[in-house]
């Protein structure tokens, strides 16, 4: 399963292109044939509406950008039909046979403990990622060393991997007879196929979206911004808590949202490594997919509206929250 | 405090970015670092600060040796060329920020930061800016935060590296008279680093000329100005002109003119003549005067420039005048240096492709026995 595909995500793409120039990281990247397709509609429509605008040379009030009626038209127009309607339809569809239905399945024991796995572990992912993220984007900022290229090819793997792989090759290695299971089995520490595991993939999973969206941030803000510091007697960690992580709270927030709503909906890498055990480790995702194997259509998308509105809560809390922080520090007040 | 740099040499990889560099700023002085853009000087004030740690050589503040020193504790007000100011602070907490990153012990309480905050701030002239965030400040403005910022934690000497780069004109020439003001008031030895010659002659109790990681020449803008020590120094401040010329036995000849300019020095071969536009005589015609065809004649302000070509290479001249001369384009003037200085050539080829070879001149002012540079005045 592609995550072009996955309803959170799509949530997400939207959000970032509410975020504008301000979140490096296009997620429609150049990775699978899917999103290379999803870039192009994407870039075709953006053209038509330019050419449109530029046909009519009309005066906007002076300003060079284009109308602002036309260009707030073709953003709902473009919103309405790529993701407010597949999700009105995921959300009719869910209470086609009724509350009484909706509720069997989609608030039941078992598909609680599904998605509190999913939001959980993907939660916990992502604040691991905030931190390891973090400093991976910095040693790739602040340092020139040999292997540094390579380095930052590596970290956006996880991305370009089809999930499934990922999750092989995790369960490969953490299984009780894997590289690295074998010698934590002996110490009673599992990973393969409790919650721990789904972690472990989403960790893996979400890592990409913090660096790459602390990255250009961090590389904005210049080597300066320490060195001064410095020179003012703070000590390292001075220096981080009061100079960088302020100023790259924002970016933070937005990679840290990212890599959850990826680990919110992630699939593929999950499913070898949680083993899958209702109530422990199964995840909210495989229980949609499991309900489609039983025709209950109706069902599979129950559980698609709880996790929908779970997931649209939190990203726009998380959104709130950034702006929050945005004008805290005094971004808001730019002249 | 007296400022000391003992032999400092830096390497980035295989390319020698400083070499030997010695330099002693003395307490209370303002000193300019000034040179082209890769000669070192910015390095050499990060070396100082503590930012970067020379490949051989020390650093003395005093008579401490830094090296080994941590950058917390030298107590440096570095301001970097744009300013580095904490955009997400407040004017107030950018200059309280030295003040609070302080060992507990000595950290001053909040009633004392804020009257000390402030007491800055008014010395930088910007009183009631300390709720504003840099973003909304004009550049000038942000300099000066950046200043006050530095002076915050009473530094024991004050470095600048482009302080004024990033400014226009017109701030840029207020904020050097202000600088220098700050500088007296606070007595603080100050080192900067800067591009432009005007800054340093006109700011700087001394100026040290870097190129190409060596020091050419350390002296007071007067001495840089009028005695310079190497044909880069010559070429490098002002402006100056250059004429091939053969001398003989201290006398110069030029094309075949014996020129009226004797060096004290007995010297032979092929030099070059360099002079300033400022230090030139238009004299009658005369054997022993340098004879010039005029291409132009151009107001400087309240002076006159005629550029003319010289000789058969036509080497291009630049004479200065207070008077609108009398010249059309064409006409043949008559000139003599009346301050000058020859450089010999080391290999004689195109004009000024080689500067004479120099040894760099030590600190102390002694200079090099070789008889490399030879002024006279005609």
């Amino acid at each position: 399963m592609n995550w072009y595909l996955n309803p959170n995500l799509k949530l997400m793409f939207n959000w970032i292109h509410f975020e504008g120039t301000r979140t490096p990281l296009d997620p429609i990247g150049n990775q699978t044939s899917g999103d290379a397709i999803a870039a192009r509609l994407h870039v075709g429509l953006l053209m038509a509406t330019l050419v449109a605008s530029a046909t009519r040379p009309a005066y906007h009030g002076g300003s060079v950008l284009p109308g602002f009626r036309r260009s707030m038209v073709f953003t709902l127009v473009y919103l309405g039909v790529i993701v407010m309607l597949p999700l009105a339809a995921v959300l009719v569809r869910g209470f086609d046979e009724g509350l009484g239905h909706f509720a069997k399945v989609a608030l039941s024991d078992r598909a609680l403990a599904a998605y509190k796995l999913s939001f959980g572990a993907a939660a916990v992912a992502a604040l691991i990622n905030a931190v390891f993220g973090l400093l991976v984007a910095w040693v790739l900022v602040r340092y020139r060393f040999p292997a540094r290229r390579l380095l930052d090819a590596l970290v956006d793997l996880p991305i370009a991997l089809p999930t499934a792989v990922a999750g092989i090759a995790l369960t490969a290695i953490y299984a009780g007879n894997g590289w690295v299971g074998q010698w934590l089995e002996p110490l009673g520490i599992k990973i393969a196929f409790t919650p721990t595991g789904v972690v472990i993939a989403l960790v893996f999973i979400g890592l990409p979206f913090v660096v790459r969206t602390v990255e250009p941030v961090l590389a904005d803000l210049g080597k300066a911004q320490e060195e001064v510091a410095a020179t003012l007697g703070a000590g390292r960690w001075m220096t981080f808590r009061r100079v960088l992580l302020p100023a790259i709270a924002p970016a933070l927030l937005t990679g840290v949202a990212l890599a959850f709503a990826r680990g919110v909906g992630e699939y593929g890498s999950v499913i070898f490594i949680a083993g899958n055990m209702p109530y422990t480790s199964e995840i909210a995702p495989l229980l949609i997919v499991i309900q489609l194997e039983q025709y209950d259509y109706v069902g599979a998308a129950a559980i698609a509206v709880v996790m929908l509105s779970l997931s649209f809560t939190l990203l726009l809390a998380i959104n709130l929250l950034q702006g929050w922080s945005r004008r805290r520090m005094g971004m808001g007040a730019r002249a | 405090m007296q400022l000391k740099l003992e032999g400092i040499d830096k390497h980035f990889g295989k390319a020698q970015v400083l070499d030997r560099i010695q330099l002693e700023a003395r307490s209370g002085e303002l000193l300019a670092l000034l040179g082209p853009s890769g000669s070192g000087k910015t390095t050499l004030l990060r070396i100082v600060g503590g930012l970067e740690q020379p490949s051989a050589g020390r650093v003395l503040y005093g008579n401490d040796d830094t090296s080994g020193w941590p950058i917390q504790q030298r107590r440096v007000g570095f301001v970097f060329q744009n300013y580095a100011l904490f955009r997400h602070m407040s004017v107030f907490e950018n200059v309280a920020f030295g003040l609070r990153a302080q060992a507990r012990k000595v950290r001053p309480n909040e009633t004392q930061i804020r009257a000390r905050v402030h007491e800055l701030l008014s010395l930088v002239r910007l009183e009631g800016t300390h709720t504003r965030y840099p973003t909304q400040l004009s550049g000038g403005q942000q300099q000066r935060v950046a200043l006050a910022r530095a002076l915050a934690i009473e530094p024991r000497v004050l470095l600048l590296d482009e302080p004024f780069g990033a400014l226009d004109a017109q701030v840029r020439k207020e904020l050097r008279r202000w600088v220098r003001q700050i500088h007296d008031r606070t007595g603080l030895t100050t080192l900067f680093v800067t591009h432009d010659q005007d800054e340093a002659l006109e700011l700087a109790d001394r100026i040290a000329i870097m190129h190409a990681g060596k020091l050419a020449q350390v002296g007071t803008p007067d001495e840089i100005f009028d005695e310079p020590a190497t044909r880069f120094v010559h070429e490098f401040v002002g402006e100056s002109s250059a004429l091939p010329v053969d001398v003989d036995a201290g006398r110069v000849w030029f094309e075949g003119r014996a020129l009226d300019l004797i060096s004290r020095h007995d010297l032979s071969g092929a030099a070059d003549l360099l002079f300033r536009p400022q230090h030139v005589a238009l004299v009658d015609a005369d054997s022993s005067a340098i004879p010039a065809r005029v291409l132009g004649v151009v107001r400087v302000g309240a002076r006159f420039r005629i550029e003319t070509e010289v000789g058969k290479a036509a080497t291009r001249v630049e004479i200065e005048s207070n008077v609108k001369p009398d010249a059309a384009r064409g006409a043949i003037l008559h000139f003599k240096p009346l301050r000058w200085k020859l450089y010999r050539r080391a290999n004689p080829g195109p004009i000024g492709s080689t500067a004479l070879a120099v040894g760099t001149p030590s600190i102390d002012g002694e200079n090099s026995p070789q008889y490399s540079a030879v002024a006279g005045v005609a």
